[in-house]
Parts: structure tokens; C-alpha cells; sequence
């Protein structure tokens, strides 16, 4: 499986400037998430499983691609969830495999009390309309807490053939995280860690499932 | 007849005098075993520890015979009072100051970047840069002086077995495997944990996680790990000064390295453990104290292009904690000096 990052039409990648459709420019530095629980659901509505938890670190991972191993047949829908769900968020990040998506090595855990950052997104802007300066509006979105796992259900008829590799291509546009559903305001709204700001949290969480379509 | 002649060379090189070859043979050294409050040591397969490579790492450390002209040592800059930094601004090799202040010496085996700009990955690299990039160490003097010594002779063998020759590859090895060692694990909070703080250590510790006061945990915590250095995000540009354009900031740091704009400025977060130790900070030793440290995040950040998205309250200077705020986090702060670490003799000069 591959999660094309996209910021509207133009791809998004990082440290490189974005302007949004108000003519306010961003750049992003750090942009990782979870996604777990992923199934793909057979015409005959039979579900099967693909991975329980995946972690994609844009830095590390720019293409954002991750492997499943899926069995053949004729599929309708492919569900998966942002962020670790509630027993995996229950995870020790000391006693799983270094190479385990929840081991602490990945920086994505707060501790015991808020547990697991499900998404983190970080960069710059420079909030003035058609600005020039330097971008110095530090944009920090740490989103995590049960109350903010969100799961995606996207509907396509998609056929997986024994013995040969499949690419499902999931489309992630970054501009619906600022313009979904609801507004997240990078001039007003530039911080949340989610427990000091769950408003924006719920609503950023909301936008991010929101983002995703299937190719 | 060559398979005959094969036969007889291979059979010659079974015969072998146990005396001799145990010139040849160290003793593992194994690093002592942490709890899971701990990020794991990284292994380094192409240096495995011996109890002699160690012994060999550490005298090599205190020899002054590995400078150009017999005048410094590792320790020289590197004091284990000073946790293994020292407390002048700028460290001085035997032609004057470098640019930037020594970086102490602790929990390096659970490191994976070195020196203020990251530009080598594993300590033996940190020892030979050390010597011969920022020290202009001409070596064959002092491999000379080695091979002489029957001791050095005696450990070389030992801690890195057949060929005996003395290489410098061999001394970086060794000073390798005794920075590995020293390791710092003892402080007031890794003994007792939350559970031993003050009242006042107690807010400091909240002060510390706070976002909108200290917020020092984005940088200097590593998840649930008591390492308190984060080794993830490992470089950053701390909004130390005021500057418009990338070309401008007069040490480059990290972007010296990897010639990046995007670097230009970002420089390795130190550990806080032992900073009772280390001062001065920053890359530069610009602040004596840690008042003027956390004077500096709360009240005095600077904008740049390249600061970190972590300086959350960049754009209005800081958080601005009250006094009382930063008193308590001192208080914190001072439960993560190991002065075990700074008294421990297996790290000492062994010369003396």
C-alpha cells in the first residue's frame, strides 16, 4: 500500500513551501502518523484483515509505503483507522521489538497518562496574505486520546489476484486537514497537543479522516 | 601436489602454542545491564568490547602522546569533573580555540550522532575526527610510541587480537570502547523517580512537561526513557540568535555537514543530565549559568528561518515563567546530576 501525500492538486512534500488558497505560505518539517486496524471487506462482506498497526514517518519513509500481505478475491471496501486504537494504545513502548511500529524509539509516545501521539504534524508559516517574510508562525498539531481515533471507510471495487503484487494507492490531501469539513485556522489555531487544546484536536482528527480517497 | 602441499601449510597452522596465542585473546567486556527505564545501548558489531580495549581506550584517552606535540590528551577538554566536557567557552587543540564549546562525554553507547553537527555516526569516527580533524594530529609520532611500550603492546594484542600491528584505526576503536563505558545512570531522579521529589522538585517536573511554561520535554525528554535527551528530533535550532537569511548564522551547525539550507543554524541536543557539570552552554558557551539558560527559553528566543516548530511560543519570545517557575524547575533540574558519574574511578586517569 502506498499514502500519496498531496497538498490540493500538487504534491506535498517536505520542507518545501506550500501557499494555501489564502495566500498564506507553510512548510513542513516533520509529518508522521499511525494507521491501524486496516481490512479490506469482500463483495460477500467477509472482512479480512491486513495489519494491525502501521507507522509512516514522511522523514524516514518520504513515499509512505508499507506492505500487507492481502488474499486474492474481489473486494468492495478497505477500512483502516488513524492513530493506535484503545488496547494498543495501552502498548508499554519499552517491552515491544525496536523494529515495532509502538516501540519508543519512534518519539510517539507522551506517557502514561495521554499514552500515544496518533499523528504529528510540524512546520512553519508566515501568516500574512501574499507575505514574503520569513516563516517564523510555528504550526505544531500533536493529536492523540482515544476520543480522537478516527476510522476511514472508502468504497471502490478492487480485485487482488493470487501470486501478484497489488499496489492500493491511498490519496491523503493535506488541504483538507486546513479545509474540510471544518476550518483549522494556521493563523489562530497553530498549536494543539489535544489534551491542552481537544476543540481543535476533535477537529483537525475529523478533517485528517476526511482526507483520504482511494485512487 | 597442491592439494599435498595445501594440506601440509593448513596442518601447520593447527600447531598452536596456547602461551602464545594467549597474548592474543581478551576478555568481553559487557556493559552493564540497564533497566527498561533505559533507551537500549546501539550495538557496534565492528568493535566488539574487551575488559583489555577498554583498559588500552582508557589510557589512550589520558596520553598526552596522541597530540602533535605531546602537549594534550581527550582529557585535556574532556574532564570527568566537567562530566567529561569542560568549562571553558571554546575547546583549544594545540593551535588555538575551535569554533565550539566540548560536547560532555555520557550515555554516548545509546547514541547514533556525534559532535555539535552530527557529522559522524559511530565513536571510533568521533575519535579520529577528534584527533585529526580538529586537533591536526599527525599520527605515526605516537604509533611509534606505542609499538615501544610493552604494556600498549601487550593491550593492542589482546583487546584486538591477530594482526598485532598498531594501527591508528586500533586507537579509535579503543577510545571507543572506553567512552562507551561511561555510562550515567545515577542521579537522584533515576534512583527514586517521581516518588522522591520535593514538593517544589515536583512542580519543577510539571513545569518541565508543561507546554505553555518550561516545555523543555519536547527536546530534552525521550518518551519514557530517563536518557533526557531526545533521539529522535536530535538536531535543532533553538532560536539562539536573530538573523533574516540562512547565510548569515555564523556557525552553521548541522548544515556544515549535510550543506542543506533547511540544516543551516540546527545543532544536536545535548543531554541535560549532568548539567550541573557542563556548563558552559550551548554550542558556543554562550550562557554561564542555567539561569541564563532558561532565561533564554522563557524569555529571550530569537527568530530565525530554521527554528524548530517545537519553539512553540517563538513569536512571543517565550513563555515567560514566572521566577518562581524557574526556581522550581532548577530544583527539578538538580535531581539529574549523577555526581557518581563525576567521581567514578574506573573512569579516571590511570596514569596517576
Amino acid at each position: 500500500m502506498q499514502v500519496v501525500p498531496k497538498y490540493g492538486a500538487s504534491a506535498f512534500q517536505l520542507d518545501k513551501t506550500i501557499t494555501d488558497k489564502n495566500g498564506r505560505r507553510m512548510n513542513f518539517e516533520r509529518f508522521r502518523f499511525y494507521l491501524s486496524n486496516i481490512k479490506l471487506v469482500k463483495t460477500d462482506n467477509t472482512i479480512v484483515a491486513l495489519k494491525s498497526v502501521v507507522y509512516l514517518d514522511m522523514e524516514k519513509n518520504p513515499a509512505l509505503t508499507f506492505d500487507v500481505d492481502a488474499t486474492s478475491g474481489d473486494f468492495k471496501e478497505l477500512q483502516f483507522s488513524i492513530g493506535v486504537d484503545s488496547l494498543q494504545n495501552l502498548t508499554d513502548p519499552t517491552s515491544v521489538a525496536e523494529s515495532d511500529p509502538l516501540n519508543a524509539n519512534k518519539d510517539m509516545w507522551w506517557g502514561t497518562t495521554q499514552k500515544y501521539v496518533f499523528s504529528r504534524l510540524e512546520g512553519s508559516a508566515d501568516t500574512a496574505v501574499g507575505g514574503t517574510g520569513n516563516l517564523n508562525w510555528k504550526l505544531l498539531y500533536h493529536i492523540g486520546q482515544n476520543e480522537n481515533y478516527r476510522t476511514v471507510k472508502l468504497s471502490k471495487a478492487i480485485f487482488i489476484l493470487a501470486d501478484k503484487q497489488t499496489t492500493l494507492v491511498l490519496n491523503f490531501d493535506l488541504a483538507k486537514v486546513f479545509f474540510g469539513t471544518s476550518t483549522v485556522d494556521i493563523k489562530t489555531e497553530p498549536v494543539t497537543h489535544s489534551n491542552d487544546n481537544i476543540v481543535l484536536a476533535t477537529k483537525y482528527a475529523d478533517n485528517f479522516s476526511q482526507a483520504f480517497t482511494l485512487e | 601436489m597442491v592439494i599435498a602441499l595445501g594440506l601440509i601449510i593448513s596442518l601447520n597452522q593447527c600447531k598452536v602454542d596456547p602461551k602464545v596465542d594467549g597474548l592474543y585473546s581478551g576478555t568481553p567486556y559487557t556493559l552493564p545491564k540497564l533497566s527498561k527505564k533505559y533507551r537500549p545501548y546501539v550495538e557496534d558489531a565492528t568493535n566488539p568490547m574487551t575488559q583489555e580495549g577498554v583498559q588500552l581506550g582508557r589510557m589512550l584517552f589520558y596520553d598526552k602522546n596522541l597530540s602533535e606535540d605531546g602537549s594534550i590528551s581527550c582529557a585535556t577538554c574532556h574532564k570527568q569533573q566537567y562530566a567529561f566536557g569542560d568549562s571553558s567557552e571554546l575547546s583549544v587543540n594545540i593551535v588555538g580555540p575551535t569554533k565550539r564549546n566540548t560536547p560532555p562525554l555520557m550515555n554516548l553507547a545509546m547514541n547514533k550522532r556525534f559532535f555539535w553537527d552530527g557529522r559522524v555516526s559511530s565513536l571510533a569516527d568521533a575519535s579520529a575526527d577528534a584527533l585529526k580533524g580538529e586537533q591536526h594530529f599527525d599520527f605515526n609520532k605516537s604509533l611509534d610510541q606505542f609499538r615501544a611500550n610493552a604494556t600498549y603492546v601487550s593491550l593492542f594484542r589482546k583487546a584486538f587480537g591477530k594482526p598485532d600491528d598498531i594501527t591508528e584505526e586500533k586507537v579509535h576503536k579503543a577510545i571507543a570502547q572506553f567512552i562507551r563505558i561511561m555510562v550515567s545512570v545515577n542521579a537522584q531522579f533515576d534512583k527514586t523517580y517521581t516518588a522522591g521529589l520535593t514538593a517544589q522538585e515536583y512542580n519543577g517536573l510539571l513545569i518541565f512537561n508543561d507546554n505553555y511554561k518550561g516545555d523543555c520535554f519536547h527536546c530534552h525528554a525521550d518518551g519514557p526513557y530517563l536518557t533526557f535527551v531526545n533521539q529522535d528530533v536530535t538536531f535543532a535550532n533553538n532560536a539562539l540568535d536573530s538573523i533574516n537569511d540562512v547565510n548569515d548564522f555564523k556557525d552553521k551547525g548541522l548544515g556544515d555537514f549535510t550543506k542543506l539550507n533547511k540544516d543551516f543554524g540546527k545543532f544536536k541536543i545535548p543531554t541535560i543530565r549532568n548539567w550541573m557539570y557542563t556548563a558552559p552552554y550551548m554550542h558556543d558557551g554562550r550562557f554561564k549559568t542555567i539561569e541564563e539558560v532558561i532565561d533564554h527559553y522563557s524569555d529571550h528566543l530569537q527568530l530565525s528561518p530554521t527554528v524548530d516548530p517545537l519553539m512553540q511560543l517563538l513569536n512571543q519570545g517565550g513563555s515567560h515563567m514566572s521566577a518562581s517557575d524557574k526556581s522550581d524547575l532548577i530544583a527539578f533540574l538538580k535531581t539529574l546530576n549523577d555526581a557518581s558519574f563525576v567521581n567514578d574511578t574506573s573512569f579516571a586517569n590511570p596514569f596517576k
